[in-house]
């Protein structure tokens, strides 16, 4: 296992992807990879082993839940925190039985996310 | 604490260049999924693309706190999400609805960007119009079944609008955490302790949430309950679905912000390499001054080679900054279809607005313009495109009578020639009527009814300021632009605007704009010991003249030129500099042109003409007037710019002012 504080984050959107970079190097973590789709994403956990991934639900390609059933499906143990906006409750759950450990609501304040980080690093 | 650190605003820009780019492939797929609306099948991917598009601008905007923006792109989510499960059909109306929330969008995100957060009348209008096209539609038997349709709109929302709900949320996912581990972790244990409280009642909520979490601006659970309330459904308004555009179009001014750029890698790592290449150069360079200095102090002859080798470093010196200058240059510059991009969707709407067939083909999408230049030169494009669909394209009908083929076509292009970016905006429609102009002048009163003028300047009346009256101006070319405002953007640009015209073939506007703002060619010349530039492409000619030549005219310096009287401003007097003595009675000059007007410039020397970088001057300066910027010199020494059109503003008008065909030239 690798750098215990290394995040890889999975979201279609720079912004997104921006803002939880921010949030987390803010916290101490290291972002060790960005994917714009669910397709980077698994590639991209296959090479860097980050501790934690922080994956968005929709997305082109490869989306969230696809993403989650391959990552979990090479690494059983992986730790994915899905970032979910109001309205997928239903994605949520699916997401949590495929193999996700930990999800927030988006929008979300940075102490929710490194609530929810915290929580499935614990 | 982590929210002090966390500095929103720094997103902003980036919000807006992303989701600009979101609206335009908005704008895309939907005119795509509207070209094929009679074929039958829709392409889902186009919808899903649609979909992740709003999705993507509600979840930044979410993040950003621009509620009005999540808000009406979470509604229109739920309406195409509607549409990807079937339950309600694609056609021309949701289509409208989904163009007009789409330029909603826009607006609200221009005024987000620029600061504005507060509501405008158009959204409850938008979301109430929107609201009630899905109700009417999903309750007369679309695809799905009629006894669930009142269930259908907005059940997204209405699914979490108690905290209890997201409590009973929360504590699913915590039960279905704790059976997928086995144990009940740390995890869990915290959710579902969460969801308990949370279930108790909102005043626990607020007191938990402010106890284990540093006080949020806007929960989740905040933002779900403003979300319920301010979403209490209005009035519906069945005039909402076709009005939208036109209550939304006066523009918001484009918000000053830091705008940001994506470069190629490859464009990097070329000005990695030529760094490189510099710093090995500087060693070079270090190495021979070193060896140099010794070998004088030994033999002054034994410096020869080595002054040598110097001037060749020198000279690799020269190839690196030059290429350093291009490929700097090379990662300002983006392909001008960013700015295309935009018109398909103009030409659709003009279209339809007018009753008109056209069609819109681009050319030369690949082209590379400096990025400041494609951020500004959207909008007289804008208006051109608009005055050929208005003003060139004809009625169906019309061309039928020419043999016109009844589509027309508006074309835009753009090529590189030499070093200045063309642009064309083009129709095949049915040209300008030279006589038509010719009247509209002589009643405006800009050309002399018994005066022959030669037809390119009768032409260039249409840039004329007050040309444009409210008679040729409809609702569409309208929005209070004539082309003269067209013609000065373009101007301040450092472009120019030409027109070309065929009576019945149609009439092409041609823009001629410089590769880069950041490079200019200027004249340097010297005031006491100082330098200063001035843009080459005012400056008309410079002359020596007799000191004894200069008059007073109502206290300000003229001098007579050609029968012409040209104001004098002296660069000393208005930097304080002491007045030197003009040698053998003779005065330089440089006779600058602004807006038609002519003004000589007064100093001491003539330095020759030099390409430089433009320097803003910092801030701490204030705003200095008659300075543009400065630049710093081959040798070191540092030279103002002049602002030619803050200086001609500190000169008298005099009553000799050029003839009109001059000032419309010149300018």
């Amino acid at each position: 296992m690798g750098n215990p504080k290394s995040v890889l984050i999975c979201d279609d959107a720079v912004v997104m992807r921006m803002m939880i970079k921010g949030i987390l190097t803010n916290a101490g973590y290291e972002v060790v990879g960005e994917a714009e789709n669910g397709a980077i994403g698994v590639e991209m956990y296959k090479k860097l082993s980050p501790a934690f991934v922080t994956m968005d639900m929709v997305m082109p390609e490869v989306d969230g839940i696809s993403a989650v059933k391959q990552i979990v499906a090479l690494d059983p143990n992986a730790k994915i925190i899905m970032c979910t906006s109001m309205g997928q409750q239903q994605l949520v759950v699916d997401a949590i039985k495929a193999g996700a450990k930990g999800f927030v609501t988006k929008p979300f304040q940075p102490p929710k996310l490194l609530e929810a980080v915290e929580k499935v690093l614990a | 604490m982590a929210d002090d650190l966390f500095d929103r605003s720094e997103f902003v820009s980036y919000f807006r260049d992303e989701t600009g780019e979101l609206l335009d492939r908005m704008d895309s797929d939907l005119l795509i999924l509207e070209e094929n609306i009679s074929g039958g099948a829709i392409d889902s991917e186009l919808v899903n693309a649609l979909f992740r598009s709003l999705h993507t601008i509600k979840g930044s905007a979410g993040m950003l706190d621009f509620t009005n923006i999540q808000r009406v792109a979470h509604r229109l989510e739920n309406a195409i999400d509607l549409l990807r499960s079937n339950k309600i059909v694609l056609d021309e109306e949701l289509l409208g609805h989904v163009f007009s929330g789409r330029d909603l969008l826009g607006v609200l995100i221009e005024r987000a960007v620029g600061g504005n957060l507060e509501s405008i009348p158009e959204i409850e209008t938008y979301l109430s119009g929107l609201e009630a096209f899905i109700s009417a539609k999903t309750a007369t038997g679309a695809p799905g079944s009629a006894s669930d349709a009142t269930a259908e709109p907005g059940q997204l929302e209405e699914m979490m609008v108690d905290d209890a709900a997201v409590a009973a949320f929360e504590a699913e996912v915590a039960r279905l955490l704790a059976e997928q581990t086995g144990v009940p972790n740390f995890a869990a244990a915290i959710l579902t302790a969460e969801a308990s409280v949370a279930s108790a009642g909102s005043e626990q909520v607020e007191v938990h949430v402010n106890d284990i979490i540093p006080p949020p601006n806007g929960s989740a659970v905040d933002t779900l309950v403003n979300d319920v309330i301010v979403d209490a459904p209005p009035p519906a308004s069945a005039a909402a679905a076709n009005s939208p555009k036109t209550a939304l179009t006066p523009m918001v001014p484009k918000a000053p912000i830091n705008s940001t750029i994506r470069v190629d890698l490859e464009r990097l790592d070329t000005l990695l390499d030529l760094v490189g290449e510099l710093v090995i150069n500087r060693t070079q360079i270090a190495g021979i001054a070193h060896s140099l200095q010794r070998a004088i102090e030994r033999d002054a002859k034994d410096a020869i080679p080595l002054a040598k080798d110097l001037a060749t470093s020198a000279s690799t010196l020269a190839r690196i900054t030059n290429e350093l200058q291009e490929s700097v240059m090379k990662a300002r510059m983006v392909p001008v279809g960013q700015v295309f991009e935009r018109f398909p969707r103009t030409v659709r709407d003009l279209a339809k607005s007018t009753g008109k067939t056209m069609t819109l083909a681009l050319s030369g999408v690949d082209t590379d313009l400096d990025k400041t230049i494609v951020d500004q030169i959207g909008e007289p494009l804008m208006h051109l495109v608009r005055n050929c669909a208005d003003h060139g394209v004809e009625t169906p009908e019309a061309r039928a009578l020419t043999n016109k083929p009844a589509c027309a076509t508006i074309r835009l292009n753009a090529y590189h020639e030499g070093n200045q970016v063309i642009i064309e905006v083009g129709d095949d429609g049915g040209g300008i009527d030279l006589e038509k102009i010719r009247a509209r002048g002589i009643e405006r009163g800009l050309i002399d009814a018994n005066t022959t003028y030669p037809d390119s300047d009768i032409l260039d009346l249409i840039f004329a300021p007050g040309f444009s009256t409210a008679q040729v101006v409809s609702a569409i070319s309208g929005r209070g632009v004539g082309m003269d405002v067209v013609k000065r953007c373009v101007n301040d640009l450092k472009g120019i605007l030409e027109v070309d015209t065929k009576l019945g073939k149609g009439t092409t506007f041609t823009i001629r704009l410089p590769l880069t703002l950041a490079i200019i060619r200027t004249l340097l010349v010297r005031v006491c010991d100082r330098l200063y530039a001035i843009p080459l492409d005012v400056v008309i000619e410079s002359q020596r003249i007799l000191a004894t030549e200069m008059r007073t005219i109502g206290g300000s310096p003229v001098v007579t030129l050609r029968g012409q009287v040209v104001p004098l401003i002296r660069i000393g007097d208005m930097f304080g500099l002491p007045q030197s003595d003009p040698e053998d009675g003779y005065e330089m000059i440089v006779i600058v042109s602004h807006k038609g007007r002519r003004i000589g410039l007064v100093v001491d020397g003539f330095e020759g003409e030099q390409e430089i970088v433009i320097k803003p001057l910092s801030q701490i300066i204030g705003n200095t007037g008659c300075i543009a910027g400065a630049t710093i010199l081959g040798n070191g020494a540092i030279a103002l710019i002049l602002d030619i059109a803050a200086l001609s503003t500190s000169v008298p008008r005099q009553e000799h002012t050029s003839h009109y065909a001059e000032a419309s030239l010149v300018a």
